[in-house]
C-alpha cells in the first residue's frame, strides 16, 4: 500500500464528510469500509436475518450519500449512521416479503431449546455457556424478545452504548432503556435457567 | 398455371392444420402437473426438477433443502378429478372446472384420513404453477407445485 | 434449583455489568460480588449471553463478501448501470435510421412475447377466489419477480 492509500484510510471524520460532500468516490469505499461491519452487526441484532441485514445496510450507505450535504458537522457521523441504521432496521418489517420471511419459523427451530438441553447436560456448569449450541439458543430467545426491547438490548450489547447514550439516540428516556433492558435480561435468564 | 394451384394447395393444408391445432386446444383437456415438495433447513439442497421454481419459493422462505419426492402428470378433462397421495395419508385433488380465456379454474383439495381440511379455488394463468404449503413433514414442511396448461 | 441473593436484584447487576453504577455502589457490589455466589453466576450468564449475541452476530455477518458489498453499494450510489447496460451501449449504432430500426426489433419482440399466452406477463400466476378451510390460518402471498402465487396454510 502506498502513502496516498495509507493517509486515505486514515482519513479523519470532518475531513471524510467534506469529502463525500464533494462526492468523490473513494471517500465513500471508506466510510463503507470502516462502518460496514458495525452496522451490519446492529442491522442483524434487530433484523436476526442475514440478507434483510445486508440490504438495509447497503440503504443505509446510499441513504448516507444522498443526504451527506444535509449531514451537520456537530453530531458525530457514527452516531448518525447509527440511527439511520436502527431506524431502517425497524421499517423492515414493513414490506409483506419480509413480514412473511420473518414470521416464518422453520421447525427446527422449535427444536434448539431441546438440543441446548442436551448439551447443557453433557458439559460441565463452567462450559456450559460457551460454544455454538449456547449461541444458537440465545439467538433463539432474543428472537422472541419485542422488538423495542430488542433495539435497546443491541445498542447495549453491540454499541456498548450508555442508558443515556441509548435513550438519546432512540428519543426514549432513560427509565425506558432500564426497564426495556430489564426484561430482555430477565427474560434470557428465565429461559437458560429453565 | 400450376405453380398457382400448387400454392393454393399449400395454403389450404396449413391453414387446415392451424385450424386443427387450434380446435385440439380448445378442445378442453388440460395438462395438469403436480410437484410434491419438502422444504426444510437441512443442508443446501436444491432438487434438479425443481430448479425452475426455487428461486420463487427462495424470495419468501428460508429453507435451505427443497427435495422432489413426487411429481405426477395428469391430462384431465372439465371436470375431471385428479388425485395425487401425499405423505402422512393425505390426499391432493386439483379438478379444472372453467376455462376462461388465458386462465384455467381449479378447485383444489386437500384431504387428511378422507376429511376435508383444505379448499381453494383458483384461476390459474395458462402455463403457469401455483404453490399450496402448510402441512408439517420430517422436520419441514409440504409444498405442493400445480401447475396447468391447456 | 439456583440460589438468590437477598441484598441485591437483577437492576443492580445489570447496571453493574453495564458500568452504569455509581462509585459508591459500584465499590459495595464488587466486593459483594467477591463472596456472592448467586450474584457472580448472575454476572457470569449476563456476561455470556453478550458474548454468545455478540459472537453470533460477527459469525453471520463475517460471511457477507466486503468486496461484493463495496461495489454493489458503489454502483447504488453512483448510479452505476450493471456492465449489461453499457455492452448494450455499444451495440446500439450511431446511426439514428439504425437506433430506430434496433428500437422497433426490441420493441417487436416484446409485444410478440407478451401476447403469446401462458408466458408470464402482468398479473398474478393464480387469481384466488375462494379459500375453504377450518386451519387456524391462512396466506396468500405473491412473489415480486414473476408474481407467483403461494397459499400459505397452517394445519392444525
Amino acid at each position: 500500500m502506498n502513502n496516498s492509500a495509507v493517509h486515505r484510510d486514515n482519513i479523519e471524520e470532518a475531513e471524510l464528510v467534506e469529502r463525500l460532500k464533494r462526492g468523490q468516490e473513494w471517500a465513500f469505499a471508506i466510510l463503507v469500509k470502516k462502518y460496514r461491519m458495525q452496522l451490519l452487526k446492529i442491522a442483524y441484532g434487530i433484523t436476526l436475518d442475514r440478507e434483510e441485514s445486508c440490504e438495509i445496510v447497503q440503504d443505509v450507505f446510499v441513504s448516507v450519500h444522498k443526504n451527506i450535504k444535509n449531514f451537520r458537522q456537530e453530531a458525530s457521523l457514527k452516531g448518525w449512521l447509527r440511527k439511520i441504521t436502527v431506524n431502517h432496521s425497524l421499517n423492515w418489517k414493513r414490506k409483506f416479503k419480509r413480514r412473511f420471511r420473518w414470521s416464518h419459523t422453520p421447525l427446527e427451530q422449535e427444536d434448539e431449546k431441546m438440543q441446548y438441553t442436551v448439551q447443557k447436560e453433557k458439559k460441565n456448569p463452567e462450559t456450559a455457556y460457551q460454544g455454538k449450541e449456547f449461541e444458537k439458543f440465545v439467538m433463539g430467545r432474543i428472537k422472541k424478545l419485542p422488538e423495542k426491547v430488542r433495539v435497546v438490548f443491541v445498542l447495549n450489547t453491540f454499541e456498548g452504548l450508555s442508558y443515556d447514550e441509548i435513550a438519546q439516540s432512540l428519543g426514549i428516556k432513560k427509565g425506558t432503556v432500564k426497564s426495556r433492558l430489564h426484561t430482555a435480561r430477565k427474560s434470557l435468564l428465565e429461559s437458560i435457567r429453565s | 398455371m400450376l405453380r398457382s394451384a400448387n400454392t393454393i394447395t399449400l395454403a389450404i393444408f396449413f391453414f387446415t392444420i392451424c385450424f386443427l391445432t387450434q380446435a385440439a386446444m380448445a378442445g378442453g383437456n388440460v395438462n395438469t402437473g403436480v410437484r410434491v415438495i419438502h422444504a426444510s433447513s437441512g443442508p443446501q439442497f436444491i432438487d434438479p426438477g425443481l430448479r425452475d421454481i426455487v428461486p420463487e419459493l427462495k424470495s419468501v422462505f428460508r429453507y435451505t433443502s427443497y427435495r422432489l419426492i413426487k411429481q405426477k402428470s395428469m391430462n384431465l378433462n372439465r371436470n375431471q378429478q385428479g388425485k395425487v397421495n401425499l405423505p402422512g395419508n393425505r390426499t391432493l385433488v386439483v379438478t379444472p372446472t372453467k376455462i376462461k380465456g388465458k386462465r384455467i379454474q381449479y378447485s383444489i383439495n386437500i384431504n387428511k384420513a378422507g376429511q376435508r381440511i383444505f379448499n381453494t379455488q383458483v384461476s390459474l394463468k395458462n402455463n403457469s404453477s401455483i404453490t399450496i404449503g402448510g402441512p408439517k413433514f420430517k422436520k419441514g414442511y409440504l409444498l405442493f407445485n400445480i401447475s396447468g396448461r391447456k | 434449583m439456583e440460589k438468590k441473593c437477598s441484598q441485591y436484584n437483577l437492576e443492580t447487576i445489570s447496571a453493574f455489568v453495564d458500568k452504569e453504577l455509581g462509585p459508591k455502589q459500584l465499590d459495595k457490589f464488587a466486593c459483594h460480588v467477591e463472596t456472592c455466589e448467586a450474584c457472580r453466576l448472575v454476572v457470569d450468564q449476563l456476561q455470556g449471553i453478550k458474548e454468545a449475541f455478540k459472537s453470533a452476530a460477527e459469525d453471520e455477518m463475517k460471511s457477507i463478501d466486503s468486496q461484493v458489498f463495496l461495489s454493489s453499494v458503489t454502483a447504488k450510489s453512483f448510479n452505476r448501470k450493471p456492465a449489461i447496460f453499457e455492452k448494450l451501449k455499444e451495440y446500439l449504432s450511431p446511426k439514428p435510421i439504425l437506433k430506430i430500426a434496433t428500437i422497433a426489433v426490441i420493441l417487436g419482440f416484446s409485444l410478440m412475447y407478451f401476447r403469446q399466452p401462458g408466458i408470464n406477463g402482468i398479473g398474478p400466476s393464480a387469481i384466488v377466489n375462494s379459500v375453504d378451510t377450518n386451519m387456524s390460518s391462512v396466506m396468500i402471498i405473491e412473489t415480486i419477480e414473476t408474481k407467483h402465487t403461494i397459499i400459505w396454510f397452517t394445519e392444525t
